[in-house]
């Protein structure tokens, strides 16, 4: 194995087991992430694939195996998990904008909060991330004026005022009204050309398709299969996979 | 049904009121030994209770005796709650505007309570001091016309007061001399923690108190206290509950 | 686009999650959690701006009483309202005290109470526990009579620490709730983002709970206003011993506890309308320009 940083992964996934209750959700899942890759998990609902990409920044914990990003084990707890969240920007199906707080607020509250950045630092690279996503006109509305996709959009620019390494995406546009699920692809693609490390639950196949370095299958807790898209759409496998695309394609 | 229901309502309004024409209901706040307060069975027990009881035979009529509290008892009589007010009541000018009284039954004089060692000559002594009572007895109104200058404290009875003062957050307690004497001397957890330093020269004389306009019942309490006065049943009540020094 | 307003804006979030049920049992509760009102007079409306409503009607009512008493029947009305404003003073003194000392300990104990710490939550817990089960009167006695031999406590102190204790309680729960309602998604987006549980809490969570705490806590001030009455038992002027004083002296027992109904009544009037306004503050980021 090279030491390289190109091959090094930046996040390392071993042996992961977690349940709820008596049901496995991750079954021995491991998976490795290259530093810049861009990666997207499909599934059927319940297959675990949120759960996964909840268990990387600890939103949920994990009964057995390791999860390791940049060298750092999230789940041993004499890491700070605060500090190695910031390197993991998340955005989440609901949004979650904190709604008693303005657009600019809610893009500058963690940067000033955590990275103690002036206000004026934090407003400006404010401004930018917002204007990245086409929202900069909204900077002083709250979220509830805001239509589904302009919160996704603004929920972004939130995650990417950390700077962080990494950004995870649980399911970002599937509670969008069909009319607004391109404005956030849109602002998702561009960032994955910038080089961004990505990981990406999510049903859109075309966005996947376009987008993905490689295609996680997951199904009742284990990844069934994986590969670049052009092969994995074109000739899948196995046959719990061929089934889904039947499905869904 | 509802024929029942009416049945058995009147049935209770019967039951409620009072079998024999000639028994009176007499209210006495039982926070005031020995004149009114409660045995260990929970029964009101008395000076008061005693004498209104002899009154009762002596004059021909039936009393049944209920524990009412002070604050409010007055107002309980002009509702027609209860026919007598047997409460050690003073009788004074004001509250003869309200209601009437029978003949005196008790002479009194206001005393004044303190801590042990503590001690005033005058009532203008008190002055800067803060003084407790229970609320709407003449105590505090007899405090309340001094005007020396006292902070009054108005508790909800007597003891309460007493207990405020043993605590040290009070100085003195006023109320009548048979119920100072009584918290000083036969109280075991007070022993020795009170004294007595003043008692005023005014009397007050206690009354049994009735609705204004009940004159017949005024008679007839007037008629019972002549009798057990003049047959020997008052100093016997006296010596029972005061003691033989009195 | 800006009149587009989504499902979201209105009331709490309810955060769907497509995978298995959450490992957090907190989640099984409702998340549209309906505070229960209380007593006191019911918080009036923001939105209601008729002129003609229960409340208006009340208020406008019981000062017109109190104003045509006072001023045809000077005596006893009048007298009575000169001989109780001392007690006005001792009621607000008392009031304010307590709802100084009860909010930030319903905080406390309503952040006890979701604590993941079992020995805080448990402490917080018991404390509930107790305190509701122990009526406000029988506390009051404790505080001053009952513990006088070990704690000498001025009746101020005694009526404000057994009613905060009390209405601490109380408010915990009130507390609790607010907090609770916030949807799960509020703290995952803040400790995604790296903030601490702590302060997901002040700067996320608590903000937003306000909102829903707030009618009910007001509520409860309300009623701890009434309940300032019960303190006349360790003989502190309040506007109810001033009242029975005057009744105890007077005999005039209608006509003094009318006024003293009248004075509350304005009071607890006037603050339900305090609170409606605070309310109506805390609707900025509806959605509603």
């Amino acid at each position: 194995m090279m030491e390289n940083d190109n091959t090094t992964p930046i996040i390392s996934i071993r042996n992961v087991w977690k349940y709820f209750g008596k049901n496995a959700a991750l079954q021995d899942v491991s998976l490795d992430i290259a530093p810049g890759e861009r990666v997207v998990v499909i599934g059927p609902s319940g297959s675990g694939k949120s759960t996964l990409l909840r268990s990387i920044n600890r939103l949920e914990e994990i009964d057995r195996g390791s999860i390791v990003v940049q060298g750092q084990d999230i789940t041993d707890h004499h890491n700070n998990i605060n500090v190695m969240r910031r390197n993991l920007g998340m955005v989440f199906q609901q949004f979650n904008l904190f709604p008693h707080k303005t657009v600019l607020q809610n893009v500058t509250l963690a940067p000033i909060k955590l990275l103690k950045l002036p206000r004026k630092d934090a407003e400006d690279r404010a401004f930018a991330l917002l204007k990245r996503v086409g929202i900069s006109d909204k900077a002083n509305v709250y979220p509830a004026q805001l239509s589904g996709g302009q919160q996704q959009r603004v929920a972004i620019a939130r995650a990417l005022a950390m700077q962080p390494a990494i950004m995870l995406f649980d399911e970002p546009t599937s509670a969008l009204d069909p009319e607004m699920v391109g404005e956030v692809l849109d602002v998702m693609v561009n960032l994955a050309e910038d080089g961004m490390t990505m990981v990406c639950v999510t049903h859109e196949m075309g966005f996947a398709r376009t987008v993905a370095d490689r295609i996680i299958f997951m199904d009742q807790g284990q990844i069934l299969e994986m590969g670049a898209p052009d092969r994995l759409f074109t000739a899948p496998r196995h046959p719990r996979l061929r089934q889904f695309l039947n499905q869904i394609l | 049904m509802l024929r029942k229901f009416a049945l058995a309502l009147l049935a209770l309004t019967l039951w409620c009121s009072p079998a024999a024409a000639e028994t009176y209901i007499v209210a006495g706040d039982c926070t005031w030994p020995p004149m009114e307060t409660l045995d260990k069975d929970k029964t009101p027990v008395g000076y008061s209770f005693d004498y209104i009881r002899a009154v009762a035979e002596a004059a021909g009529f039936e009393v049944e005796i209920r524990n009412i509290a002070w604050d409010g008892i007055f107002a309980g009589v002009a509702a027609g709650n209860y026919d007598i007010v047997a409460s050690s009541t003073t009788i004074t000018p004001e509250r003869q505007k309200a209601f009437d009284f029978s003949d005196p039954y008790y002479e009194v004089r206001q005393a004044v309570i303190m801590p042990a060692g503590k001690s005033i000559a005058k009532l203008e002594d008190l002055k800067g001091k803060s003084v407790g009572g229970q609320i709407g007895t003449t105590g505090i109104f007899v405090m309340q016309k001094a005007n020396v200058g006292a902070t009054i404290r108005e508790y909800d009875d007597v003891g309460l007061a007493i207990q405020d003062m043993v605590a040290g957050r009070i100085d003195a307690v006023i109320c009548d001399d048979p119920v100072a004497m009584y918290y000083m001397n036969k109280k075991a957890e007070y022993a020795k923690k009170l004294n007595i330093p003043l008692v005023t020269d005014d009397a007050e004389y206690y009354g049994f108190t009735v609705k204004k306009g009940r004159k017949d019942l005024v008679e007839k309490l007037n008629k019972g206290i002549k009798i057990v006065r003049e047959n020997g049943t008052e100093a016997k009540l006296k010596e029972k509950w005061m003691g033989a020094a009195n | 686009m800006q009149d587009k307003i989504d499902g979201q804006s209105k009331g709490n979030i309810v955060m769907v999650t497509k995978e298995s049920a959450m490992p957090d049992s907190r989640d099984g509760q409702s998340k549209n959690t309906i505070i229960m009102v209380t007593e006191g007079p019911s918080i009036p409306d923001p939105r209601e701006w008729r002129i003609v409503n229960a409340w208006s009607i009340a208020l406008a009512g019981a000062i017109m009483t109190l104003c045509w008493l006072a001023w045809f029947r000077p005596d006893p009305y009048l007298q009575i309202l000169r001989f109780v404003p001392d007690g006005l003073a001792a009621t607000f003194q008392v009031t304010v005290l307590s709802i100084c000392c009860a909010v930030p300990l319903g905080l406390l104990t309503g952040l006890g109470r979701i604590s993941q710490n079992r020995i805080i939550n448990l402490v917080a817990s018991t404390y509930v526990e107790v305190i509701r089960g122990i009526p406000l009167l029988v506390q009051i006695f404790y505080f001053y009579y009952a513990l006088s031999g070990m704690l000498q406590l001025s009746r101020t102190a005694a009526a404000v620490i057994s009613i905060s204790f009390c209405y601490g309680a109380y408010m915990g729960e009130v507390f609790r709730a607010g907090i609770l309602a916030i949807s799960k998604g509020q703290t995952e987006a803040a400790r995604s983002l790296g903030f601490n549980r702590f302060q997901t809490m002040f700067y996320v969570i608590l903000p937003q709970a306000w909102r829903t705490i707030l009618p009910p806590i007001g509520n409860e001030c309300i009623a701890m206003l009434k309940d300032t009455a019960l303190v006349s038992v360790v003989s502190l002027p309040d506007l109810m011993q001033r009242a029975r004083s005057f009744a105890n002296n007077s005999y005039l027992y209608f006509e003094t506890y009318t006024v003293i109904a009248l004075i509350y009544l304005i009071i607890t009037l006037l603050l339900s309308k305090v609170v409606s306004i605070m309310e109506s503050r805390l609707n900025y980021y509806d959605g509603k320009r």
